[in-house]
């Protein structure tokens, strides 16, 4: 899998998400990446409430971050979402976000994902789930 | 260990911070990281607000997390932050997130920030603020 398999996803800037600078919030990148996931596994065919109801879930390890340009309120934001690595207990969703009107990239970002199963506890990847990876 | 200035800034979970999984959500913790390095600048006898009124800014470049264990609604957390390095246009943090009773260590992280002034044109981080950042202000 690699970036050709990006889905896209839309999101307006919120005033509840702009700072005092002006701005959006940095933190706030991080809940638009999980719009960008979200929306990458219902098109995949395994939305998140679907994978929860057969006893999975993930868990985020890990998150980076770059941030490149502002987004200030009511941008329209393209949030693009791949996955960039599997490994045997983990993997990568890779995010760029972009202003929609100019396509300029705002940020490019990662997240590592471990699944969990009912409890909590870390399991290898399902079996039933690495197509939704691209394996 | 260093001798770099580490300063802790303790605050209890909220129930807007937590997610359905009954857990923080991911990005709370950066806004805890903010806490930490806005609690650093005041202990190092300054403050970002300050900062801001001369004209500069320190905005978010890059940032790095790695979540160990999660933090839950009530639980009282200590972020620990410190300066990681300082070059003349940009500064790092580091913070610490552990449990306040057991010290347990739930989220440790990094933020990158460059100086910028009011039109964001890159500039180097003022004298006394370096001071600020060193820790030799106080």
């Amino acid at each position: 899998m690699n970036e050709n398999g990006a889905v896209e996803a839309e999101v307006r800037v919120r005033y509840a998400e702009t700072d005092a600078q002006g701005v959006v919030y940095y933190a706030n990148y991080f809940v638009w990446f999980e719009v960008g996931r979200m929306t990458y596994m219902r098109q995949r065919g395994w939305p998140y409430t679907e994978m929860e109801r057969h006893g999975i879930g993930f868990m985020i390890v890990e998150a980076t971050c770059r941030y490149q340009a502002p987004a200030r309120f009511d941008d329209q934001i393209v949030i693009r979402t791949w996955v960039d690595e599997v490994r045997r207990r983990s993997f990568g969703f890779a995010y760029e976000v972009l202003n929609k009107a100019t396509g300029e990239r705002l940020a490019t970002g990662r997240t590592v994902q471990v699944f969990v199963d009912g409890e909590g506890k870390p399991i290898p990847i399902p079996a039933q789930v690495r197509s939704l990876l691209g394996e | 260990m260093s001798d770099k200035p580490v300063v802790e800034s303790t605050l209890r979970v909220r129930y807007v911070e937590t997610d359905a999984m009954g857990v923080v959500h991911h990005s709370n913790y950066l806004a805890w990281f903010e806490v930490g390095r806005g609690e650093y600048m005041q202990q190092m006898g300054g403050s970002y607000a300050e900062f801001e009124e001369q004209g500069f800014y320190l905005p978010v470049s890059e940032l790095d997390a790695r979540f160990v264990a999660p933090a839950r609604y009530w639980d009282l957390v200590t972020v620990r932050t410190s300066v990681a390095e300082l070059r003349s246009r940009r500064v790092t943090f580091y913070y610490e997130v552990v449990m306040a009773d057991s010290g347990q260590v739930l989220v440790t992280g990094h933020t990158r920030h460059i100086c910028t002034d009011k039109q964001g044109r890159v500039r180097a981080i003022p004298k006394e603020v370096r001071a600020l950042l060193e820790g030799k202000a106080r």
